[in-house]
């Protein structure tokens, strides 16, 4: 996400609302926060903010002495807080928005790019409904995301009744393990909604439990393939996807015959070049392969589940390293807000069709990559 | 460190190598060497070949063996979902007269003039209340003879009263009818083309070939005028509305390239290569048409590569024989061609319904019947109720004959799941239900053409690959 | 311990805790086309099979051919008692759903 900060003044509690540099709106202020660099005091929006010094006669919520205030762009949805923290929670531009429930998972993948927070923020499903109420309604569709959704069972219900109401033309995309959907009726409750437009993606890592168990850190396999089963005893649209490792690029041809034979009904894999970062960055030499390594077995895979009429995409990868035919899989996958190209790829006719690499990746990547 | 074995068939590949499968299909081969540590739980847990064979649920830990059997569980009702919705297939005879004089004809039909042998709308009306009492949401209308367009007035009388029923009913309807073509004309051509009605018609070969297989009564050049019916019939129906298979005789068995290049010459994009079945004149003039079966195979091995390697350079061919053997051996799907199932298709999946209104549990039944033998009889559907036809203790008996998984020999036959049981052809070459495999040609033919198959597999040539798998998705590859 | 009486026809001893009833049943089904046979239990408690061959002088390749049938089919029924508990344990998970139903 990105985030900024600045001084903060008059700020009790958190402060959510869509940031516009517009002075002139007439109606739902309420909504809005403003960046106003002037000296003009606007009456009436949720948070003022400006990147200069704050004026004392000023009595409404404020943050001033704002860095980068660049980066915060109109009609992106932000929250403030009395640290003077401000985070964007919806960026307007981007097509991958992410609704984030809860930091708490029952499982500890040695590749997790996700920075764990200790505490957990108990307010996350009011900020979320919140956040839902002003995300714009012709989104095209939202991620609902953690550490483990489903570990927050009433708060996920809760969340996707209100994108229900709130957003009935925006497709919900589940990221989970799919553990916990071992149990049907946890399944039923979800379905029970009756949200037009959820899909599920699932992390399968390997045809191999204790491989696929080895990865994750927990006994969750087996688990796991249930909960796919059940949620397709429901006629729900469940993908997977597979990061690929030192660990589990061997037996990527076996994983395509797997998942035919066992879950012929899926409609979709991904697979993925990691974001080395927190715990990936720590496991770094258990599980770093460079991608150039192991493109033969990713495009048997891939030959594999092109046959059996299975969708395929490659996220995160560059194009100088892919076969070249794979590069139809390949999307642009990384978040704008971390999206980077090296200096290599300056020089590259390609570059605008490269997924390119991760800001946060640590400068870990391909020895391979050379302008095309 | 211990782990349990998951039941398997095998076989003896060849010298070194050991066939595995187990009951939803999915195989291995493995080295005797491996093979032995297998059996006696000796494996090492990190190697590749234990990895495949849990992979391919051939074996597993001790402590997740509750989870397995729920998973195989899952996959074993796949496997044999096609008794779901019971019967789907109704075979209706409008008539058993026929214009056609071909050499291997199964049906004895009768003369032209022998009007006692139509179907009368008081038995097509029974027949199709029959049929709609049948569970299964997908209903194929298949008509077959004699020539059915002989009576071609029954059949829309059939066609319209199914139509009427269904509006309440809503069930998945198909018509075909199984025709020469000979009769066809543009009156009957926009009626079929107003029912959504398909056709399937019979093509042996090259002009000369078919000529000698398949002479009409009134004359000795079938082939032109089909070949002009086949333009007639794309010319209404559509380019894609008509589809051909066709029957091996001694005329052809040495040739089947050469039927082969006659069906992509006229734009199919299907050939099924089928052997002789041993009823009416096949059997009659076993000595002139006939032919071993091994000669068979050999030949169809041979057309089966001219196949593949047409597809692999550009022109769209399904083989339906290995086409349905590619989906038993590669998919976890159940395939619905009543003669490959265990149990057999007879009446729980496929049945027939004769002029008179005679129920038959099999195409081949009805030959038998018309040979004088009505030993898979099972009543009429004048006199019986679907009751009394489908759920008797004669037919149950006869699925209990007909489950490879206690038939001698086939229950311990590495290639079961990829089999079916034929109790009709047992009975008609045996005398015997159950039959016994060593005298069974369809067993030699099946064992023969499967292995075949994993032969070709074996090799994972890519492009072979490419090609069985566009039979199997009925999607052309996509170069 | 195999016995050649002549060109046609040997005898067959088995010991009953090595093979089965059914092991030995199962191989000779397999090779009826080839065979006669008469199976009986001699005074010393094992399987004793006459064999004649139909096929006049192969009696050696025939014997060779029905021992390694023999421990083919014998291993069958090994493994098989190994897992026949699971087969039945899927099966009858698999028809669960329509166990108590009246068809």
């Amino acid at each position: 996400m990105k985030t900024t900060n600045g001084n903060s003044f008059n700020i009790n509690s958190v402060i959510m609302g869509r940031i516009t540099r517009n002075k002139f709106h007439l109606i739902n202020k309420k909504k809005y926060i403003l960046i106003n660099n002037g000296k003009n005091y606007v009456k009436g929006y949720a948070c003022l903010i400006n990147n200069n010094y704050k004026s004392e006669k000023v009595r409404y919520p404020f943050i001033y002495n704002v860095q980068n205030i660049d980066i915060l762009r109109d009609n992106d949805i932000a929250l403030v807080n009395r640290n003077g923290n401000i985070i964007v929670l919806f960026e307007d531009e981007s097509d991958t928005n992410s609704i984030f429930i809860t930091s708490k998972c029952n499982c500890n993948c040695i590749m997790c790019p996700q920075e764990r927070f200790d505490e957990e923020n108990n307010e996350n499903i009011a900020i979320n409904l919140r956040l839902i109420d002003l995300i714009p309604k012709n989104t095209k569709c939202l991620a609902i995301t953690g550490g483990e959704p489903t570990l927050k069972k009433d708060g996920l219900i809760e969340i996707i009744r209100h994108c229900k109401n709130k957003l009935p033309n925006t497709s919900l995309l589940l990221l989970t393990n799919g553990i916990l959907f071992e149990s049907i009726e946890y399944v039923r409750d979800i379905v029970k909604i009756g949200h037009p437009n959820i899909d599920f993606e699932i992390p399968l890592y390997s045809d191999i439990n204790d491989d696929h168990n080895n990865i994750v850190n927990c006994n969750g396999f087996y688990k796991t393939i249930k909960g796919i089963y059940n949620l397709y005893l429901f006629k729900q649209n469940v993908s997977l996807r597979n990061v690929i490792l030192k660990l589990n690029y061997e037996r990527l041809p076996q994983y395509a015959e797997f998942i035919y034979r066992n879950l012929p009904f899926i409609q979709h894999i991904a697979f993925m070049q990691m974001e080395t970062r927190a715990l990936a960055l720590k496991n770094i030499d258990d599980i770093w392969i460079d991608p150039y390594l192991y493109q033969s077995e990713l495009e048997e895979s891939i030959n594999m589940l092109n046959q059996r009429q299975i969708k395929i995409s490659i996220y995160n990868a560059q194009l100088c390293i892919l076969n070249k035919t794979l590069w139809k899989y390949a999307r642009k996958s990384i978040s704008l807000w971390k999206n980077i190209y090296l200096k290599e790829c300056e020089q590259c006719k390609r570059r605008n069709d490269c997924a390119g690499f991760f800001e946060t990746s640590n400068e870990i990547h391909s020895k391979y990559i050379k302008p095309l | 460190m211990s782990y349990q074995i998951l039941p398997f068939r095998y076989n003896r590949y060849n010298d070194d190598t050991m066939f595995l499968s187990n009951e939803v299909g999915e195989y291995c081969f493995i080295s005797k060497y491996d093979f032995e540590k297998y059996i006696n739980c000796l494996l090492d847990k990190n190697s590749n070949t234990f990895k495949n064979l849990k992979s391919k649920y051939l074996l597993v830990d001790n402590e997740d063996i509750d989870s397995v059997v729920g998973l195989l569980s899952i996959k074993y009702r796949t496997k044999k979902s096609y008794l779901n919705d019971f019967t789907s297939l109704h075979m209706v005879v409008p008539t058993q007269r026929c214009n056609s004089n071909c050499i291997y004809c199964q049906v004895s039909k009768k003369n032209i003039n022998e009007t006692k042998y139509d179907m009368n709308k008081n038995t097509a009306r029974n027949v199709v209340d029959c049929i709609f009492k049948s569970p299964s949401k997908m209903i194929k209308i298949e008509f077959q003879g004699g020539e059915p367009l002989l009576n071609f007035s029954i059949i829309k009388y059939i066609i319209e009263y199914a139509e009427w029923k269904n509006i309440i009913k809503q069930k998945d309807i198909e018509f075909i009818i199984c025709t020469n073509l000979t009769l066809i004309n543009e009156k009957m051509l926009k009626y079929l083309k107003k029912h959504n009605v398909f056709i399937s018609t019979s093509l042996d070969g090259s002009k000369e070939i078919h000529n000698k297989n398949r002479p009409l009564l009134d004359s000795n050049n079938s082939y032109d005028l089909l070949m002009q019916s086949i333009e007639l019939c794309k010319k209404y129906l559509g380019e894609y509305s008509v589809s051909a298979l066709m029957t091996t005789s001694s005329y052809n068995v040495n040739n089947l390239n050469v039927v082969v290049d006659e069906y992509k010459k006229l734009g199919f994009n299907a050939i099924f290569i089928r052997s002789l079945n041993p009823y009416g004149l096949a059997k009659q003039n076993k000595d002139q048409i006939g032919y071993n079966i091994e000669q068979f195979i050999d030949n169809y091995k041979k057309v089966l590569d001219y196949i593949v390697n047409i597809n692999r350079n550009g022109y769209y061919l399904i083989e339906g024989y290995a086409s349905i053997l590619l989906t038993r051996i590669l998919t976890p799907f159940s395939t619905g061609f009543v003669d490959l199932q265990s149990p057999s298709g007879i009446g729980i999946s496929g049945v027939i319904y004769n002029y008179n209104g005679n129920v038959y549990v099999s195409d081949e039944g009805r030959m038998l019947s018309a040979m004088g033998d009505e030993k898979f009889y099972m009543g009429n559907v004048n006199q019986n109720n679907y009751n009394e036809l489908f759920n008797s203790e004669y037919l149950k008996s006869l699925i209990k004959m007909s489950c490879l998984e206690s038939l001698p020999e086939c229950s311990y036959c590495a290639y079961q799941t990829y089999c079916g049981a034929d109790p009709v052809r047992n009975y008609s070459e045996q005398k015997d239900i159950i039959g016994r495999r060593s005298k069974s040609d369809i067993c030699y033919k099946n064992k023969s053409i499967i292995k075949y198959l994993l032969e070709l597999l074996k090799i994972n040539n890519n492009s072979i690959n490419n090609v069985f798998w566009s039979w199997i998705t009925r999607k052309p590859i996509n170069n | 311990m195999n016995n050649k009486i002549s060109d046609n026809r040997c005898i067959f001893r088995f010991n009953k805790d090595i093979y089965c009833k059914e092991a030995i049943l199962n191989t000779l089904y397999r090779l009826l086309e080839k065979c006669y046979f008469e199976l009986n239990i001699n005074n010393k408690n094992e399987y004793e099979l006459v064999i004649d061959i139909k096929e006049i002088g192969n009696i050696e390749v025939f014997k060779k051919e029905f021992n390694n049938e023999l421990i083919d089919q014998q291993l069958r029924i090994d493994i098989e008692n190994k897992y026949t508990h699971i087969r039945n344990l899927i099966i009858e998970k698999a028809f669960l759903p329509i166990k108590d139903k009246n068809i």
